[in-house]
């Protein structure tokens, strides 16, 4: 980032969709991206691939689904296969291949309720190193762990927090220390806003704090570095933990927030830098500094809660977005 | 809205970055397209993962117990060594069958080591779905264990719990073989199968006791005697090994000894009446061997009854004995009968030509003799087209 210019966020484009948006994603190596949501008819899912012409989306592809998808990632697959994983309302995980969506390349019932996040680890998209997992998260409370090669049962499953009605619900996933073959963590974040951290390498847990509210979504800097820094968003607060080589992580930071953060992403070119969406439809730019959140830019995009950011891995600056209301939209940031 | 537009219109960077953004779409697509070209052409090689991780799970707080399929840190610490050396990307060279001077020196716990953190590369070729034919999979199933001197293929399965999970798991399912034997009251292979367990998993204290039980069925009370020591090594102050030594040391004469064990097993289980009555027989045992004591042959002629060496046993953690297996099986079919039969006088059947006819046919035998004279019907020959779905208990 050039020091004289501050980062500005501008839209490139705005469509209105006929379907309910939860997530969407790049689809790394291209200029497509995929759109995940409920059909407008009934409980069934939908996906829709776009291609980004010029300023234009054209739509490629479309895809009815069991279930109304709610996250989808495509961290656990080669640069090759590209495949798209979805979580969604019914607890069901699938793996698709864009090219061939006949049928899915993998589905299975994951979870008894929905899947509320995904993430995935050890493609050689984001991370080269270990098995090729896929993290899923679920109301059910579970966090459970799939190696995408096998598809009967979980590698590992993660029980449930007991809270005073049932079992907590699992908001949010993410990997991260992923920086060798064995090394992986997870993190979860619960609805009472606890966070935990779980050592799979180890097969443990490896630390456990509170945020003030929900956790709504979180990720680590990087995925594929040795642990460093997670942020959080949730109900109330966005919320920055050192991790690094203590045994308890150190809140570095916190910003009282008005609105939900529904969406923590960090820039992958520019781990420094990540933007958060609200459930004011606005996307802001942050940055840690030295220990502190700077608001580098922001941008209102919507009128409803904005559910999904992603970044293009390919294209610095590039971002898309998606709301509830079916709203998607690419943003240019600049100077980042 | 229209401030948007003027900033966008006024921010040089801005139009800048869009204009490389026309080229790099172009770019992209460029490059997706040959890649999708090269995919065709199966140029393109899935990528080789270590192996998939060994099943684990995480529970909090009191709950965490290792589960038989729980990852045990001997298994993490081999993948973590083996891992570092980076084998999942290297083939080694197979050593050529005559070469006896590179099969002395080869190793076999490293080629293990090795053979697990290659045999995913079997397995990505089998998850990729069937209508996907652009990555068609040229890689080599690398050098099994069917290469490797055969002592070690027994324990080979390409598996994704580890070693030593499928070797609990092996022992758990011949202790299960020997408890079916068991019952039906053939201990002495109960005994081979429990042996196998016990090597399978020497820890276990279970299978040895078991095995001691099965012996004393036998009336081998030395090796009775042996196990249930054994057990009580693994598994010290065990109640039912208590037992059961303390009745094999009174059928060799080891009275003291025996009445030892008999009230340690009282001790821990005080309501226990079989132990009672094993006790109190070892009492009279001794009482009337006193009197006499030079005399040892009328000791170990103890006049104990041994009508029942009552071991009705709780060990096995079944659930429902079923004392005639056979008979069970046998009333099956004539009770669930998917066609209910209208004629009370036998139908003649004709060979069944297929699975479905056989199913069908089988079911609507009225009796155990209609069932012979079926059975009788179909040529030998066809028992394996046939009867190869129908491995179900239904049918047996």
């Amino acid at each position: 980032m050039t020091l004289q210019e501050k980062p500005e966020i501008f839209t490139l484009l705005k469509k209105k969709l006929s379907f309910g948006t939860y997530a969407v994603r790049w689809i790394p190596s291209s200029a497509k991206l995929v759109v995940l949501g409920q059909h407008p008819k009934g409980t069934a899912g939908l996906f829709q691939v776009y291609e980004l012409n010029e300023q234009e989306l054209t739509l490629i592809k479309e895809r009815e689904t069991g279930g109304a998808l709610k996250c989808g990632t495509f961290g656990a697959s080669s640069l090759n296969a590209r495949h798209l994983a979805t979580g969604d309302f019914d607890g069901r995980l699938a793996l698709w291949d864009l090219e061939h969506t006949e049928a899915p390349v993998i589905s299975i019932k994951a979870h008894s309720s929905i899947i509320n996040d995904i993430d995935g680890c050890g493609g050689s998209i984001t991370s080269s190193y270990g098995p090729p997992e896929l993290a899923t998260a679920s109301r059910d409370g579970t966090v459970k762990i799939w190696d995408i090669r096998q598809k009967n049962k979980p590698v590992v499953k993660i029980d449930s927090i007991e809270g005073a009605r049932g079992p907590r619900d699992t908001w949010c996933v993410a990997f991260g220390n992923a920086w060798n073959n064995e090394e992986r963590v997870v993190a979860a974040g619960y609805d009472s806003g606890e966070v935990k951290l779980f050592d799979l390498k180890a097969m443990s847990t490896l630390s456990e704090f509170k945020t003030t509210s929900g956790a709504v979504s979180l990720e680590f800097d990087r995925q594929y570095t040795k642990l460093n820094r997670l942020t959080i968003g949730s109900l109330k607060t966005l919320e920055v933990f050192e991790i690094g080589n203590q045994d308890k992580p150190k809140p570095l930071t916190m910003k009282e927030q008005n609105d939900t953060i529904w969406c923590v992403r960090h820039v992958p070119q520019a781990p420094d830098l990540f933007m958060v969406s609200t459930s004011s439809g606005t996307v802001n730019l942050f940055q840690i500094k030295s220990k502190s959140l700077k608001l580098m830019a922001n941008a209102t995009v919507t009128e409803q809660p904005v559910a999904s950011v992603d970044w293009h891995i390919n294209k610095s600056g590039l971002s898309v977005f998606a709301s509830f209301d079916g709203t998607i939209g690419v943003n240019i940031v600049t100077n980042i | 809205m229209a401030s948007q537009k003027q900033k966008k219109e006024t921010s040089e960077v801005y139009q800048q970055y869009v204009q490389n953004l026309y080229k790099w779409e172009k770019e992209i697509k460029e490059k997706e397209e040959k890649e999708k070209n090269l995919s065709k052409d199966g140029s393109l090689t899935t990528p080789t993962y270590p192996s998939i991780r060994p099943s684990g799970e995480i529970l909090f707080g009191a709950a965490q117990q290792p589960t038989p399929v729980s990852v045990l840190p001997e298994k993490v610490s081999k993948v973590t060594k083996s891992g570092t050396k980076d084998i999942s990307k290297k083939k080694p060279d197979k050593i050529k069958a005559f070469d006896y001077q590179s099969w002395d020196k080869f190793d076999v716990d490293k080629a293990l080591e090795e053979s697990d953190e290659e045999i995913p590369i079997k397995p990505t070729s089998v998850v990729k779905s069937d209508k996907d034919q652009q990555q068609t999979n040229p890689v080599p199933i690398p050098s099994t264990p069917s290469n490797r001197p055969t002592s070690m293929s027994k324990q080979r399965e390409p598996d994704r719990k580890g070693k030593k999970t499928v070797r609990l798991e092996q022992a758990f399912q011949e202790k299960e073989t020997g408890n079916a034997f068991f019952k039906k009251g053939n201990y002495t292979m109960a005994i081979v199968h429990y042996g196998k367990a016990m090597e399978l998993d020497p820890k276990e204290a279970v299978y040895v006791i078991n095995r001691a039980m099965a012996y004393l069925k036998l009336k081998n009370w030395e090796n009775a005697e042996i196990d249930c020591t054994s057990g009580l090594i693994l598994h010290p102050d065990n109640p039912k090994a208590l037992w059961r030594r303390g009745i094999a040391r009174r059928e060799l004469g080891k009275l003291e000894e025996a009445k030892k064990d008999l009230q340690d097993a009282l001790r821990l289980e005080p309501n226990d009446k079989a132990v009672k009555e094993e006790l109190d027989k070892v009492l009279n045992a001794i009482e009337s061997a006193t009197p006499n004591k030079a005399d040892t042959a009328q000791i170990n002629e103890v006049p104990v009854p041994r009508h029942r060496l009552f071991i009705e046993e709780v060990d096995f953690d079944e659930d429902e004995l079923e004392t005639d297996p056979i008979k069970v099986y046998k009333n099956k079919p004539i009770e669930n009968p998917i066609i209910p039969p209208k004629k009370t006088t036998p139908k003649k059947f004709g060979v069944p030509q297929s699975v479905i006819e056989f199913e069908r046919d089988w079911r609507i035998q009225q009796s155990d003799e209609d069932l012979y004279h079926y059975i009788k019907i179909i040529p030998p020959s066809s028992y394996p087209n046939l009867l190869s779905y129908l491995l179900e208990a239904d049918f047996w």
